[in-house]
């Protein structure tokens, strides 16, 4: 699929930090190049197929983070490492509401999402082009493994893997292979705003309301409230609130910038309390929360890192499984390929079941409570049979298997 | 896993499979193993631990099931045999209790007991909103 490529001329961008340790030259700061024309072709280029397309792509790209983070999350031993299990799983849950509510809005747009068909092949790129640079695995519990998932959430995309001089010339070209999660979404933005604006010339819209929608009837208590969508206003918050939640591309940790003469800030802290993925990722590593004077800022005295509680990070206390587990690493029949096929044909019961909510039947959705819990215990016991090798545990295959 | 494998974990797993009747792999995956294993380091004599893991080596060595079952039910079982190891160990993997006693929070939510009863342990490994009342999932296909 082609995706537009957007350029990152925003100076918010340009003073992010990724690494402390990473230095610019004053010139290239804030140099503004000219934002690419081959974005805006893009966007008008694409139908209202393309778009439902896109959203497909959208959830499917939502979809993949999961397994990765699940596993690196089932694999810490129970009561440790308490402050990074709830960062992973609030990540978790929010990617999980992502997912839904694009559908709402591939809903909305008149489309069919597919859950329940697609899922990467560990390791695996993510879909849709997106950082094709980045091969995602999965994998215990580790400082590796939370620097692959800071990569995923990364608010520059794909241009965290070139050098500073590198990233220039990329900024001015048509490489659609940069294109990060927030540039995924801002061009799916883009094209929704292009296409409601033609219709509504014609007195139409593409919108239709109320059309298959999950609403937190069903879906409620975890990761924010989710959207449904009725109309462009709400697709547009509906957007902005999954790059927001994610890639955080205001360049900012807390939704209002650290001001170090705002006496109100000091005292009282950032407007929001949850913060992007990246943000909170990065916690996991320095094992530190932010402080509400942090700042994503490469110039701040904080150097964009966190500085405030600390808290215990335990990399040892994990149930250490051998990465990328698969149905075929063993002999068919055999004790751990049933016990491993119990959990894919879980896994698949539960997308199944997350497809039909998606679909017209949003109550189902209560009954994929029951299965994601089951999904839990059975990656976790898993997780506690020794391999052979005397080395790794056996862990969760997440694969898609014939089961009704 | 654990770097340090206490010795004759083996044969604690190996008899275990014979005692409980459930495969190895689903002891396992309890992940209650080497907790089990050293509930009794901490309560019997270390004498009588070795002499019981003898005679199960021995026992284990026998050419068919029916002859390890026989001898397991001759040899491990009466009361007051090898401290009542044989016994207390059935009771510890499915109840999680050691003389009555709950081992830990995990044992109790790992006990066999729940498994073979087709039922959630009351309190823990919560399923999710109105599914007490269903029993636990089963996906057949």
């Amino acid at each position: 699929m082609k995706l537009s490529f957007r350029k990152k001329d925003n100076p918010k961008r340009h003073l992010l930090i990724p690494e402390a340790d990473q230095s610019r030259g004053e010139d290239q700061r804030f140099e503004q190049s000219i934002l690419l024309e081959a974005a805006e072709h893009a966007s008008e280029k694409k139908s209202i197929e393309d778009l439902k397309a896109d959203l497909q792509t959208a959830m499917d790209l939502e979809l993949s983070t999961i397994p990765p983070y699940l596993s690196a999350l089932y694999s810490i031993k129970e009561g440790t490492n308490l402050e990074s299990v709830e960062i992973i799983k609030s990540v978790v849950i929010e990617e999980m509401l992502h997912m839904v509510m694009v559908a709402n809005l591939l809903n909305a747009v008149g489309g069919t999402p597919s859950i329940g068909t697609f899922t990467p092949n560990y390791p695996s790129q993510l879909p849709g082009n997106v950082m094709p640079q980045l091969i995602v695995p999965l994998a215990p519990f580790s400082i590796d493994s939370i620097r692959t998932f800071e990569k995923i959430e990364h608010p520059e995309g794909a241009l965290q893997f070139l050098s500073e001089k590198d990233k220039e010339l990329a900024r001015n070209s048509a490489d659609s292979s940069f294109t990060g999660i927030g540039e995924f979404y801002k061009a799916i933005k883009d094209t929704l705003i292009k296409l409601e604006k033609e219709a509504q010339n014609k007195g139409e819209s593409i919108f239709t309301p109320n059309r298959n929608q999950v609403s937190d009837e069903q879906y409620y208590g975890s990761g924010g409230k989710i959207i449904t969508v009725n109309n462009l206003t709400d697709a547009i918050q509906l957007i902005d609130e999954i790059v927001g939640q994610g890639e955080g591309t205001l360049g900012t940790i807390f939704s209002q910038e650290y001001d170090p003469k705002d006496d109100d800030y000091k005292l009282f802290g950032p407007d929001v309390e949850e913060y992007a993925h990246y943000f909170r990722f990065k916690e996991i590593r320095f094992g530190r929360f932010y402080a509400v004077t942090d700042s994503a800022h490469r110039d701040s005295p904080n150097k964009g890192l966190p500085t405030g509680q600390p808290f215990k990070v335990d990399w040892g206390a994990m149930y250490n499984f051998r990465p990328n587990p698969k149905l075929s690493d063993y002999d068919k029949g055999s004790a751990l390929y049933e016990k491993s096929l119990e959990f894919s044909k879980t896994y698949t019961a539960l997308l199944k079941n997350i497809n039909l909510a998606c679909n017209g039947q949003p109550d189902q959705l209560i009954k994929g409570v029951t299965l994601m819990y089951d999904l839990k215990y059975k990656a976790m016991e898993l997780m506690k049979i020794p391999l052979d090798d005397g080395r790794y545990t056996a862990g969760p295959c997440f694969e898609i298997v014939d089961c009704d | 896993m654990d770097k340090h494998i206490p010795p004759r974990l083996d044969v604690f797993l190996d008899i275990s499979t014979y005692l409980t009747g459930f495969p190895l792999i689903d002891l396992q995956s309890t992940g209650m193993a080497e907790v089990y294993f050293n509930t009794i380091v901490a309560h019997v004599n270390p004498q009588t631990i070795d002499q019981f893991y003898d005679a199960c080596e021995s026992i284990l060595k026998l050419k068919s099931t029916e002859a390890i079952n026989e001898t397991i039910e001759k040899e491990l079982i009466p009361n007051g045999n090898y401290a009542g190891l044989g016994q207390k160990i059935i009771l510890m993997w499915y109840l999680g209790t050691w003389d009555g006693n709950v081992i830990s929070a995990q044992s109790y939510t790992q006990s066999l007991v729940w498994e073979v009863a087709e039922t959630h342990p009351p309190g823990a490994k919560q399923p999710g909103y109105n599914s007490w009342s269903e029993p636990p999932i089963k996906i057949n296909c």
